[in-house]
């Protein structure tokens, strides 16, 4: 087999276990939690910053380590969220799931459900993306 | 016409065909001719419909097994469940899908009269939401192609325009719902933006017709009260070549309106090679509207 059939097969392989992933269904009756990772606070406006970890790659840690550098501190960053953002941050207790969330923003800014949805999916990806919460 | 005929049910109305859902569901917009109707985020019914070029038996026969293999089930042709029976005497051809368990699931209705095959999905079995699917299917109506005018009406808004305008686009993003239409060298791009409160603080009407029409050059008039605003760009024969080359339209006219009683803001951007008429735009404005 040439290498570039293997590599195709791969991603085959990869797309298909992609495919697994939860349904729309499945995916709105979650929870979203907060990561315990990050830690926040509401500003003197309402608005939540919020500070996280940045995940240092081994490779890195290896070349400090080389290099007599010591352990190296695991830097952080943080984030602002906006009114809608901050609002939205509150509503993760760990309890409501995401359709019940998407209904309470709806109905608090005056958007249609599926104009929410959008919005609130978008908002948990990026959150997810910066392993700032976690979905059970 | 009427939007509601009672208290349960509202009027769904995209792209030639409407049909009354009850009032619990939400119209989702899968595609150029696809709904999804949910209840409470769930899947109830799902419509795909088309108006093919031919309608021989053959044609008909080909488009049923290839909807039959997207959906994993079986044409039943013969067994319409009793409920739908009376489906048969609205439209031409019913033909039934059911799963590997022999549980019916969906199927197909053939109007010859309308030009229109409409292909339909049932998401649960359960007789209530049996009866409301029937119930919906019983007045689904395709568009008329004697009809000079159509409705578009989802969501939270009602347009109407002439049969002449072609969809071309759509976008529900959060906030921004924008529509896009095609007649005969002329574009048309309705846009709904919500919440207007939020958006006007941000940004005056102006700056916000003039990032909606993507161009810096308008010739604005903003309404007496404030809560409208109208953009024009009529140029030059040089300019209008200049804008050719761009392969840009050169002729705008875009309006804006504040809807104060349901907080959104409503526009259109029309653009042609040639002058627009503002009575065009004078006609797609009053039949745009928030209900």
């Amino acid at each position: 087999m040439k290498f570039a059939d293997s590599m195709r097969f791969f991603k085959r392989k990869a797309t298909q276990d992609a495919a697994k992933g939860p349904t729309r269904t499945e995916a709105l009756a979650s929870i979203p939690v907060r990561s315990p990772s990050a830690t926040w606070e509401v500003l003197e406006n309402g608005d939540i910053l919020i500070e996280y970890p940045l995940n240092i790659k081994p490779f890195f840690i290896q070349l400090a380590r080389r290099f007599n550098l010591g352990e190296p501190q695991t830097p952080t960053k943080k984030l602002r969220l906006d009114n809608t953002g901050s609002r939205v941050w509150r509503m993760f207790d760990g309890e409501k799931e995401v359709k019940a969330i998407i209904r309470d923003v709806a109905e608090q800014s005056g958007l249609t459900l599926q104009e929410a949805e959008i919005s609130v999916t978008t908002f948990l990806r990026e959150l997810g993306r910066r392993g700032l919460i976690l979905i059970r | 016409m009427q939007a509601k005929t009672n208290k349960e049910k509202r009027l769904i109305a995209w792209n030639g065909v409407q049909l009354y859902i009850p009032a619990e569901w939400e119209a989702r917009v899968s595609g150029h001719r696809h709904l999804v109707f949910e209840k409470d985020f769930q899947p109830q019914l799902q419509i795909r419909w088309e108006t093919p070029a031919q309608h021989s038996p053959g044609y008909l026969q080909k488009r049923s097994i290839h909807f039959a293999e997207q959906m994993g089930s079986i044409l039943s042709d013969d067994e319409v469940p009793l409920k739908f029976r009376q489906l048969k005497n609205i439209f031409d051809r019913v033909i039934c899908y059911r799963n590997e368990n022999g549980m019916f699931e969906g199927g197909i209705l053939v109007c010859t009269d309308h030009h229109t095959l409409v292909l339909f999905q049932i998401f649960s079995p359960k007789p209530d939401i049996l009866t409301e699917v029937h119930d919906c299917l019983s007045k689904i109506s395709c568009r008329d192609h004697t009809e000079t005018q159509m409705l578009w009406r989802i969501q939270d808004f009602s347009l109407t325009l002439s049969d002449s305008f072609i969809l071309k686009d759509y976008t529900f993003a959060a906030g921004l719902t924008r529509l896009s239409f095609f007649s005969s060298g002329l574009f048309l791009h309705t846009c709904k933006l919500g919440p207007a409160d939020n958006r006007l603080q941000d940004q005056s009407l102006e700056k916000i017709l003039i990032a909606l029409a993507d161009s810096s050059d308008l010739e604005l008039i903003t309404g007496e009260n404030g809560e409208s605003c109208e953009g024009y760009r009529t140029p030059s024969i040089p300019r209008q070549v200049l804008f050719r080359l761009r392969r840009e339209k050169p002729f705008i006219l875009a309006k804006i309106w504040h809807d104060a009683v349901n907080n959104r803001l409503l526009a259109i951007v029309l653009s042609s090679n040639r002058p627009i008429s503002p009575a065009t735009a004078d006609e797609i404005c009053r039949q745009y509207e928030i209900f």
